[in-house]
């Protein structure tokens, strides 16, 4: 067979193929997919870039299964005459040149448009490229198993059965929260988590853990080859021979799978280990410099990440710059979660108390919740307050003292609109919040922002000081409350919380989420 | 020559005076039965009828000319080359169409592009020559109207002229055609007959069918396999002429016939072992004019 008809039937199929309706619609949805993760306007590097693609790609990877099992069963339903020059394993090595090709071509719009090309957020991180060929050979991958099983079971069950698997990977988050309550749920969700592991071994690969790119791509192309093989030792239509290709196929594809997860453990655990210690992953590979900006607060995260420090910086800017400056070696230095320990993964008794506060990793620039978290630490700091600044739980609260308002008026300062965000914060607080301590927080944000700035720089010690009480709060601040901001505190408060609960806390002494788990009230911070 | 075939890879060109295909005890067994019994064969131009039983061997032959089939043994030639290498089979491959007794037919596909489809498996190129080519076969078999339609949506007839139409693409120098007018319509037929008889002015094709007519209207050679074996290898005449004087039409059917049916006319025609005064039993009789199928007949009823 000459390379210019091996072309042209490679051609054909792969136009056959790339016009499915099923394939056209999966690369659509798969976009969309994609659409709303760019949607979200989350700050992002490299590494969550090629996460989102990935986590897309099984969409279109989808489509192209089954846009490739069709000519597989095809040829076991309908194996067209032989007595034409070209021959049945040159036409299945054709048919799966197209299906490998077609897969990669599905799936070059998700990374075209996970790769953000409109959107004014520049990308953080370094990317390794070679990270962007394996949504292209999972693509290759799908294609080649689809004609793989269309040949060797041209029955609906296993196409079917794919779908079932993807639209249960799609609803694996409520799998994750309701399984106990649907019958079989938990082996449903174990099961699919399973094939997701064995179809790509390995985490996330945010904020980049480039080291396990090799492995991936080794595992993916095995994973095509043994399916290509397969089709074409099915092609052939030997006895005896497909079951020893099955068997062979199997343990080939079991050992690839084996040392994946063996690179890929180990960089799991190295990663998680620096994540701990708050150092750079050696998984990711180079250490990158660090990279620090002194304004008030010092920024200080990763070298090309520094896109991210006007983000940071508004958040921290607007409280700082409302604390007086002798109070200002209490606030903490900003510092990006990698670079200064995770966290959430560490103890959390060791996060404020050594002067550090960290933005969230998931920054969104769509609505001002992350700056709000970062200016509440910033503000903790401030007035000293030492909380937990994972938000996992309270290690005290200022709810009666002075600083709370004190506290709760610095963050808003980082609001687009700060009356929405003291809603906001009344409703997200760990402790149904004080009527008299909204109030007065409001009545501070209809009172000049100078005034109130002279003030804290008259009062601060005062202010902040835990035995301060919260009633004390108005005279020294000089606000006044009406009864129009006590009505608005009344309805922020109303909005979120049970009028019980008040009740029910200060007698318990306890605090009593949904699911019954119970957790001592917060003391006072100190 | 056509623009689709321009640049193919040569097929087998076959001996410049030589026959097309060529078989010296050929052979094929399933098992322990012998489909094929040591056939000798030279295939030249013009159309070579095919006749037999059921299970006569017919299509085995044809499969092994296609090289679709190995024949266990024997020596065989098509187009010059010998189909015991890939190349020779490739090469075969290239300058022959075969219409197989069941084509297979992709239902999903158009009629274009399942021609299409084959005329890239039969290694026909560039683009657009091999749209043209499969336009001509589309329209040769009278199927263009319906290109856009879906196999599965072709009444059986279309189907086999969809067949007939992948047999003919690339313009090939031996056509085998296995049973190829089964569920054509009278005038299908005709145009088919008129489609291979134009064909074969500079080719060969090997037709097996079960239709006597179409042998009598286009074989200038015809072929009768039996068990495996060639029994007859004449022209039509001949095999006519093995009739002459044994057919009758009679009054009533006689005990001794080789072969006796009843007519519309309410007579019955009469074909006797051998040429002689009508059968005593037969009644009232008189000898009547032997056609192709009365030869074909009583050659086959000879042999039980």
């Amino acid at each position: 067979m000459s390379a210019r008809a091996f072309a042209a039937l490679v051609r054909l199929e792969l136009w056959r193929i790339l016009r499915n309706p099923l394939l056209l619609a999966a690369v659509a949805y798969g976009l969309w997919e994609q659409w709303t993760y760019l949607a979200e306007g989350m700050l992002v590097d490299w590494g969550w870039i090629v996460d989102d693609i990935i986590d897309t790609a099984p969409f279109p990877a989808l489509g192209v299964f089954f846009a490739a099992f069709f000519p597989g069963s095809r040829e076991r339903r309908y194996a067209a005459a032989s007595a034409l020059p070209v021959s049945p394993r040159l036409r299945m090595a054709a048919l799966l040149t197209a299906a490998a090709t077609a897969g990669a071509v599905a799936l070059v719009p998700n990374v075209v448009m996970g790769l953000h090309p409109w959107s004014p957020i520049a990308i953080a991180g370094v990317l390794s490229p070679a990270a962007l060929l394996i949504p292209l050979v999972i693509g290759a991958a799908a294609g080649a198993a689809g004609v793989a099983l269309g040949l060797w079971c041209a029955s609906w069950v296993f196409p079917a059965l794919a779908v079932s698997a993807v639209v249960a990977y799609q609803f694996t988050w409520v799998l994750a929260f309701d399984v106990p309550d649907i019958p079989g749920g938990g082996l449903v969700a174990g099961a699919f988590s399973v094939l997701v592991e064995v179809l790509l071994p390995g985490g996330t690969y945010s904020p980049g853990m480039w080291g396990m790119v090799p492995g991936h791509l080794g595992f993916l192309a095995l994973l095509t080859a043994v399916c290509c093989g397969l089709a074409l030792v099915r092609a052939e239509r030997r006895r005896g021979r497909p079951r020893l290709a099955a068997a062979g196929a199997t343990a080939v594809f079991a050992a690839g799978a084996l040392a994946v997860y063996g690179q890929v453990d180990g960089m799991e655990a190295r990663n998680q280990e620096a994540l701990m210690e708050g150092t750079w992953t050696a998984a990711v590979g180079p250490v990158p410099d660090r990279v620090c900006e002194r304004l008030i607060l010092e920024y200080c995260g990763y070298e090309t990440y520094e896109s991210w420090f006007p983000h940071w910086q508004r958040a921290g800017e607007a409280v700082a710059a409302a604390v007086p400056e002798r109070a200002r070696d209490r606030l903490p230095t900003v510092q990006q979660s990698t670079y200064a320990a995770e966290p959430g993964l560490i103890d959390s008794a060791g996060t404020l108390r050594d002067g550090v506060a960290y933005p969230d990793p998931g920054w969104s620039t769509q609505d001002d919740w992350s700056r709000l978290l970062l200016a509440e630490e910033i503000a903790l700091g401030a007035v000293g307050a030492p909380e937990s600044p994972d938000g996992m739980e309270p290690q005290c609260t200022l709810h009666g003292q002075a600083r709370y308002a004190v506290k709760t008026w610095l963050v808003l300062r980082a609001a687009d609109d700060p009356v929405v965000a003291l809603g906001d914060l009344v409703i997200m607080d760990d402790i149904r919040p004080r009527l008299a301590e909204v109030a007065t927080v409001r009545a501070m944000l209809d009172h000049p922002e100078e005034d109130i700035v002279e003030a804290l720089d008259a009062h601060w010690e005062e202010l902040v000081a835990p035995d301060t009480p919260a009633g004390e709060a108005r005279g020294l601040l000089g606000v006044e409350v009406d009864p129009a901001h006590m009505a608005e505190a009344a309805d922020m408060i109303d909005e979120g919380w049970f009028p019980e609960e008040e009740e029910a806390e200060l007698a318990e002494e306890w605090l009593v989420y949904d699911d019954g788990f119970e957790v001592p009230l917060p003391a006072p911070c100190t | 020559m056509t623009a689709a075939t321009e640049g193919r890879p040569s097929p087998g060109t076959g001996p410049a005076a030589g026959p097309l295909a060529s078989a010296r005890g050929l052979t094929k067994r399933y098992g322990v039965r012998h489909a094929l019994a040591g056939i000798d064969l030279d295939v030249g131009p013009g159309v070579t009828g095919l006749l037999g039983r059921n299970g006569a061997g017919k299509t085995t032959l044809l499969r092994c000319l296609a090289t679709d089939l190995d024949p266990g043994g024997g020596r065989l030639t098509v187009l010059g080359e010998s189909p015991e290498t890939s190349a020779g089979r490739t090469r075969i491959r290239r300058g022959i169409g075969h219409l197989p007794q069941n084509p297979v037919l992709y239902p999903h596909f158009t009629a274009f592009s399942l021609v299409d489809y084959i005329a890239v498996l039969k290694e026909l190129g560039g683009r657009r020559a091999r749209h043209d080519e499969v336009r001509r076969v589309l329209d040769a078999v009278g199927l263009y109207d319906r290109r856009h339609s879906r196999v599965r949506r072709l009444s059986g007839g279309m189907r086999q002229r969809l067949a007939l139409a992948c047999a003919l693409l690339g313009e090939p120098r031996l056509l085998l055609l296995d049973e190829p007018t089964i569920g054509l319509d009278p005038e299908q037929r005709i145009r088919f007959r008129d489609l291979v008889s134009e064909f074969t002015r500079d080719r060969g094709a090997v037709l097996s069918t079960h239709q006597i007519e179409d042998v009598g209207a286009l074989c200038s050679r015809v072929l009768v396999l039996d068990a495996g074996r060639l029994v007859f290898d004449g022209s039509p005449d001949e095999l006519t002429g093995h009739a002459r004087g044994r057919v009758w039409s009679a009054a009533r059917r006689p005990r001794d016939a080789a072969t006796a049916w009843r007519g519309p006319d309410g007579r019955y025609r009469v074909l006797t072992p051998e040429a002689a005064d009508p059968p005593a039993d037969a009644g009232e009789a008189h000898p009547v004019e032997p056609t192709l199928e009365d030869g074909y007949l009583l050659f086959t009823a000879e042999r039980g």
